[in-house]
């Protein structure tokens, strides 16, 4: 009986502990869903274009969602508008240069200003937001929707875990990111808005 | 030569206008491929698959027209082979 409740206590602490540790979500997408959407003003018509190739981890803890942080890396490669030639252009030395600038990221820091109800937590993301090799502290709004054990309604049960949403609208200027500054301002904005969202997979282990 | 250019210069003119409006009058620029969008069922996401489609745009339509007036005003300087017939000419 003695011995029961040892093994019972023990196997609680183990299973307490497992449950109290932050998952470390993994958001290159299988399904390719993930992207985020990249929007400037121009004169004849706003541009409007995406990224899909996401990857990245982020550490959340269900207990302590404040406690987030992680890194999203967005190839720049990926981003793509409807017209071939203006992606040319935005690809090339001249804007991005994305043969030697390869990925834009944000290493997310901390969360601040973080209220959680049910399974969604809003707050501010603090970290340093790095495009065309210029990194820069930025905060952006953040809303992470945790969805425990969804992850084998999205691999049709081939795998246990759970899922975290992400997604996020902000802005950021590019002449502070060195594309361009105070250039072609009457033709293509200084302001970027661009919305993320994302989901990333925690396999049970 | 003068009324082949005109000719031309209407058919473009006309072919260009066409165009755009049969693609759906497109007023902002040309686009080579066009965003459909998704939703995961799961997550929720809108996600965006790029499809490649022609949409001609303003741009478009502005080329193909610039491309027509100057045809046409190229045909204004063509002088044609018809010599008009001249008094003396007459009568001789």
């Amino acid at each position: 009986m003695k011995q029961t409740l040892i093994t019972l206590i023990i196997a609680g602490g183990i299973a307490l502990s497992a449950s109290a540790a932050p998952q470390s979500f993994d958001f290159k997408d299988a399904k390719g869903v993930n992207n985020v959407i990249f929007k400037l003003d121009a004169p004849l018509e706003a541009i409007s274009g995406s990224a899909n190739g996401v990857s990245g981890t982020v550490d959340f803890d269900a207990d302590k969602p404040a406690a987030a942080k992680g890194k999203i890396v967005v190839t720049a490669k990926s981003l793509t508008v409807g017209n071939s030639m203006m992606q040319e252009h935005m690809h090339s030395d001249g804007w991005l240069d994305v043969a030697k600038h390869s990925e834009i990221s944000f290493d997310v820091k901390s969360l601040k200003d973080a209220k959680t109800e049910g399974n969604v937590t809003t707050a501010t993301a603090v970290g340093t937001f790095t495009l065309k090799g210029v990194s820069k502290e930025i905060s952006a709004p953040v809303k992470l929707t945790y969805l425990k054990g969804k992850l084998a309604d999205r691999s049709g049960g081939q795998v246990k875990g759970d899922l975290l949403v992400v997604r996020s609208t902000f802005s950021i200027k590019r002449a502070d990111f060195n594309i361009k500054p105070g250039q072609a301002e009457d033709k293509v904005a200084n302001d970027i808005e661009l919305t993320l969202s994302i989901a990333g997979a925690a396999p049970q282990k | 030569m003068k009324r082949a250019l005109q000719i031309l210069a209407v058919f473009i003119g006309a072919a260009t206008v066409f165009i755009w409006a049969l693609k759906g009058a497109n007023a902002g620029w040309t686009k080579t491929q066009v965003q459909v969008w998704t939703v995961d069922e799961i997550t929720e996401i809108r996600s965006p698959e790029w499809k490649n489609q022609f949409v001609p745009g303003a741009d478009f339509l502005c080329s193909g027209l610039l491309v027509a007036t100057g045809l046409a005003v190229a045909s204004r300087f063509i002088r044609t082979n018809n010599k008009p017939i001249t008094s003396k000419q007459n009568q001789a």
